[in-house]
């Protein structure tokens, strides 16, 4: 054999496509790329409608140290909710609000809104609120809704008030609405993504547009959001962190923020729905836990008063509780429904350890009895006008 | 190592450099060895049954050639088969079975029989591509590989390792053990082939996925949902088979390797035999030589001919894995190839205009309803799924977002296809100036990387 002295020409052959019209040709992709990315944002929708998602949720991307074990797949139908597709005519549910209400890490076989739905006798349910997300993004989903056209039997509504700066909200509501989120090009301006983005986020010329472009890094507002914070469960076992009970100060400024972003959501939401119910947000906590403890939180949090403290169980649970109570306050002002989810899982916290995994997201059990409530609540209190088409189509399904 | 994740790119870059730096030989050990550490990606403790597979058919093909004794000869030939057949029957099918068995006899709990090993990533490809070899050694259609080297880089050659086409010997083994020219063309004609796959891929079969899902997953599908949910999913795994065909013929051509085509625009085809004529045709041509023939073919009566096309698709339906869905896909092909032949004989319906339009659409339906069996899950499922199909013709916003979402993905397609159609040519862009070709293939390069729905998702051939 002779073979071995032969190569394949292949860098000869590769030098033959530099002539006049190498450069022109790269300019021409980079063209069409840039085209692409500037349309993009137009061709794959805005917000809440991306039909059909199917979102995987790997439990290393979350922070929960306490519940490890299992990746959850999903679908939404084609208006991009968690649920069923559509049948025409049947009365529907909506759900909105935050990752508690997202049914975060549950299958949609246990989830609060199918639970709701199966209570009423197979109602469909479609669950638009979102992991990650807080009342400006549920705001956001609530006004896309309404004016969109969609309209609901029964919206319920169950959010987290949080301080961040508006846009972060505006840009995540996209992304993790969207999914399909076109990635930046590298000339393309964010703000062609919404209007809204153009007033609060400038483009700048990057390095990681083009990473992110060949995906070797996540979009930029989910760097630090889903990330463990390093050493967090050790400090945690350890035994040697620090607790404070203190309550972040509800000031004059901050309770007219939280009544002011409770208004942003319930003027929507009654268009979008014949009758609102707003859930106030559950947390495992009961006064006779011990003070000046923390387990099983998201994360660990700074106390107000000391930065060398974390905040404690306690310290968590009064905030929400204040929260949940100022925005139940504007809710009767409006007109909207209040159920104290928060006030009936409550007695049931003695009886079982296995409603939340992380004090605030509902395991299978706690997601079951929540739904329970909740039909119940609705089944009380609806109107007999709704009640009767939600019992005429519970019906409906039950038979052959 | 997916073909539309960066790792692999990085990856084929350095084996690139490496290479076309090199001389012939030492270009076939750096492919062994890039192949190797490829399919090592994916699980390395399953290297030892490609390299089993490898030895075994090496040696069987030494004792399977015209210098020995006819009963050393098939001997040899049915070891190779047993043995391949048997990693394939251990790996892939034996849980399936096993479960299938206790069922049968009431046995109660099957999990203290069941190995419940991963399925090796590439199986099905690689053990029929080796025992192709041997038996082609047996009929004496090529002599026995001498280089143990090139024999094992045949076997594992990376770029169609793990999801085909299944190559015949006589076309690889000479351009492994012969010097390799590359082209500007062929290079050209690659990149374009690797554009072209990963925009299939990516573009299309990805973002179809997910309409297809949520009507497989949803309790209550009405008609028109299942109806679409097919169609999207006949181009769906279409566009993902040969995006990922296209991908490894283009990676070849930058190689030096010249890979065979399987899949001649299949849904244009008039009639079940003529599509299978179009699909995947390195595993139907497979079937035919290596089991239909063997088997006796057409040439002994109705009957036995109609037996033996049951099953060679049945085998085909198992191919694909070790469930029920695939048995009744292979059975309804089988079926549909003995009522053409029944019906028609060998006459195609494509004579006419006419009877070509009839026959592609009829074609198309029934391929539809295969494809149903194809990608149930369970049977309930399926129950579910045909009941919509019967029974539930309400028009639901659900159906019309599946068309909203399917058109501008099919369109791009279409266009491609009929252009190649009109054009008699396998080229994706054939005929404009260079302008138009640089923007064309930035767009498809732009949509692969801007307009993807996220996270890279396997292959559905890469299952089997």
């Amino acid at each position: 054999m002779t073979h071995d002295v032969t190569t394949t020409g292949f860098f000869r052959e590769l030098a033959r496509f530099l002539s006049w019209r190498t450069l022109p040709s790269l300019l021409l992709m980079a063209l069409a790329l840039e085209l692409l990315a500037r349309a993009s944002p137009f061709l794959v929708g805005k917000y809440v409608h991306q039909p059909f998602l199917r979102s995987v949720r790997r439990p290393e991307l979350l922070a929960e140290p306490e519940y490890t074990d299992r990746e959850v797949t999903f679908f939404v139908n084609e208006r991009g909710a968690r649920g069923s597709l559509s049948r025409r005519g049947a009365p529907r549910i909506a759900i909105l609000g935050s990752s508690t209400s997202a049914d975060s890490q549950l299958r949609q076989d246990e989830s609060m809104g199918e639970r709701i739905g199966a209570r009423l006798g197979g109602v469909p349910v479609d669950n638009y609120a979102s992991d990650g997300s807080f009342h400006r993004e549920t705001a956001l989903v609530l006004e896309e809704l309404a004016g969109s056209g969609e309209r609901y039997e029964v919206a319920i509504v169950m959010t987290e008030f949080h301080e961040e700066p508006a846009s972060d909200h505006e840009r995540r509501a996209f992304r993790y609405w969207g999914q399909w989120a076109p990635r930046d090009g590298w000339i393309q301006a964010d703000w062609l993504l919404s209007a809204r983005i153009e007033v609060q986020v400038r483009r700048e010329p990057r390095v990681d547009g083009i990473l992110k472009a060949f995906g070797l890094i996540g979009p930029s507002e989910q760097e630090g959001y889903w990330e463990r914070v390093r050493g967090e469960r050790e400090r945690r076992l350890s035994g040697g962190i620090p607790y404070s009970d203190a309550v972040p100060s509800f000031d004059e400024d901050r309770v007219e923020r939280i009544r002011e972003a409770a208004r942003r959501i319930f003027v929507p939401a009654r268009a979008l729905a014949d009758e609102v119910l707003f859930l106030c947000q559950p947390i495992a906590y009961d006064e006779d836990e011990l003070e000046g403890v923390s387990e099983r939180w998201c994360r660990l949090r700074p106390a107000p008063d000391d930065p060398n403290k974390v905040r404690s169980n306690r310290s968590m649970a009064l905030e929400v509780r204040e929260k949940n109570r100022l925005m139940a306050e504007v809710a009767i002002e409006m007109g909207v429904r209040v159920f104290d989810l928060d006030a009936g899982i409550r007695p049931h916290l003695k009886e079982t350890d296995d409603l939340f995994y992380d004090r605030w997201h509902f395991l299978p059990r706690g997601a079951d009895l929540a739904g329970r409530l909740v039909a119940d609540e609705l089944l009380r209190v609806v109107p007999e006008r709704i009640r009767a088409r939600i019992l005429l189509e519970s019906r409906a399904r039950r038979s052959p | 190592m997916l073909f539309n994740t960066f790792e692999f790119w990085i990856f084929l870059l350095g084996v690139l450099l490496l290479v076309h730096l090199l001389p012939h030989r030492g270009q076939n050990r750096v492919l062994l060895v890039a192949s190797y550490l490829f399919y090592a990606a994916w699980d390395w403790r399953f290297l030892f049954l490609l390299f089993l597979s490898t030895v075994v058919d090496f040696v069987a093909a030494h004792f399977a050639g015209p210098s020995r004794s006819t009963r050393t000869r098939k001997g040899a030939v049915a070891i190779s088969v047993v043995v391949n057949l048997g990693i394939l029957g251990v790996f892939k099918y034996y849980d399936f079975f096993v479960t299938g068995l206790c069922e049968l006899v009431g046995a109660g709990s099957t999990e203290v029989w069941l190995l419940g090993v991963v399925l090796p990533v590439g199986i099905s490809f690689y053990t029929f591509q080796s025992i192709g070899y041997t038996v082609d050694v047996y009929r004496e259609r090529l002599p026995c590989q001498r280089s143990f080297l090139d024999f094992s880089l045949y076997v594992s050659f990376f770029p169609q390792l793990v999801a085909g086409p299944i190559e015949r010997a006589e076309r690889l083994l000479p351009q492994i053990e012969k010097p390799r020219r590359v082209t500007a063309e062929g290079l050209e004609s690659g990149a374009w082939l690797i554009a072209w796959g990963l925009f299939k891929k990516v573009f299309i079969a990805d973002a179809l996925a997910h309409p297809v899902d949520a009507v497989f997953a949803t309790g209550d599908p009405t008609g028109p949902c299942v109806y679409l949910a097919l169609v999207a999913f006949a181009v769906q795994i279409y566009c993902d088979f040969s995006g990922y065909t296209d991908i490894a013929r283009g990676v070849s051509r930058w190689l030096g390797f010249e890979l065979m085509e399987n899949f001649d625009r299949p849904y244009v085809a008039a009639s079940p035999a003529e599509f299978w004529r179009r699909w995947h045709i390195s595993l139907s041509t497979w079937l035919r030589d290596y089991l239909y023939v063997p088997l006796g073919g057409n040439r002994r009566g109705r009957a036995s001919t109609y037996r033996n096309l049951f099953l060679t698709m049945v085998l085909g339906g198992l191919w694909h894995g070790a469930r029920l869905n695939f048995l009744l896909w292979g059975l309804y092909h089988g079926l549909l190839l003995a009522l053409q032949r029944a019906f028609l004989g060998k006459a195609e319906p494509g004579a006419t205009r006419r009877g070509r339009v009839v026959g592609v659409v009829v074609t198309f339906h029934l391929t539809l309803l295969g494809w149903l069996l194809f990608r149930v899950e369970t049977m309930q499922q399926l129950g579910r799924m045909v009941r919509g199909l019967a029974f539930s013709w309400e028009f639901s916003g659900a159906a019309t977002r599946i068309l909203i979402t399917m058109v501008p993905l099919v369109v791009p397609l279409l266009v491609v296809e009929i252009v190649q159609g009109r054009a008699r040519t396998s080229e994706i862009f054939p005929r404009p100036g260079w302008p138009a070709r640089a923007f064309v293939f930035g767009l498809l390069l732009s949509a692969v990387l801007l307009l993807n729905r996220g996270a890279s998702t396997p292959f559905l051939y890469f299952q089997f």
